[in-house]
């Protein structure tokens, strides 16, 4: 009988963006949600329908501080990942025995290009 | 008889490969891929993939993906090299090993997903420098086709 072949499954690894100037991105994720959530009940109180509309897609990321760049400000755009969101608030911290990091959260809202 | 694949081999084999196409940078220099008992000169490199283990993020159903220790010793004769020329051995290692896209694209069978530098230990003993040079990888079988 001959042996069975071993083989793997691929996945995805790392980060969606790493091309911000001004940090070394060590982390990101965004969050997906609708503005509109609309659910509207029978004489039950059971849902019976819903409406879920204007996406809004949250992101977060953060990274260590690099000595040069252009840091992004609250209320501008910033590109990550091809895709442009409004920042909602930037986060600059540090501490006596390690880098200083740099947290960014912003929004993409569906209708604002 | 199909072969089954072994991830330690793979990640030997494949870091070779990328050594190979740098041996003009390397001149003398012996590269050898894993354990042997054959008797060895100096300089050279041996490239080991000490262990690997499932990639912990996909916890009870790892599906060929790993997390290795993988281990490069570099050796030198004390009579034959001084420490600046074994050192400019080291620092080729550590310059071939820190340019990840060429050592993914070097890889043999499946993906390397990524791979960072752990430490540098330096020593000296029976006349011979050696330094054991040790890194992280990430890598994955590769897919049934």
């Amino acid at each position: 009988m001959a042996l069975p072949q071993t083989y793997g499954t691929d996945h995805v690894y790392g980060l969606l963006d790493t091309t911000q100037d001004y940090i070394t991105i060590q982390s990101d994720g965004i969050d997906d949600s609708c503005g509109v959530d609309v659910k509207v009940l029978d004489s039950t109180g059971r849902v019976c329908t819903v409406r879920k509309d204007d996406l809004h897609n949250a992101l977060t990321y953060m990274g260590i501080l690099k000595p040069g760049g252009t840091k992004p400000k609250a209320g501008f755009t910033v590109t990550f990942d091809s895709v442009s969101y409004i920042i909602d608030t930037v986060t600059n911290a540090g501490e006596n025995t390690g880098f200083r990091k740099f947290t960014v959260k912003a929004t993409k809202y569906q209708q604002i290009t | 008889m199909p072969t089954p694949l072994a991830i330690r081999s793979i990640a030997e084999q494949s870091v070779l490969a990328r050594f190979a196409q740098f041996a003009a940078d390397l001149p003398g220099v012996q590269l050898h891929a894993g354990q042997t008992d054959e008797v060895r000169s100096v300089p050279i490199i041996i490239f080991h993939a000490e262990s690997a283990r499932p990639a912990a993020d996909l916890g009870g159903y790892p599906l060929g993906n790993f997390e290795l220790t993988f281990k490069i010793y570099v050796y030198s004769s004390a009579d034959d090299s001084t420490l600046a020329e074994h050192r400019q051995r080291v620092e080729a290692v550590q310059a071939i090993m820190q340019d990840l896209p060429g050592l993914k694209a070097a890889w043999t069978q499946g993906q390397l997903y990524h791979g960072w530098f752990s430490s540098d230990e330096e020593g000296v003993a029976d006349r011979r420098w050696g330094n054991l040079i040790s890194y992280t990888l990430f890598s994955v079988y590769p897919t049934a086709s």
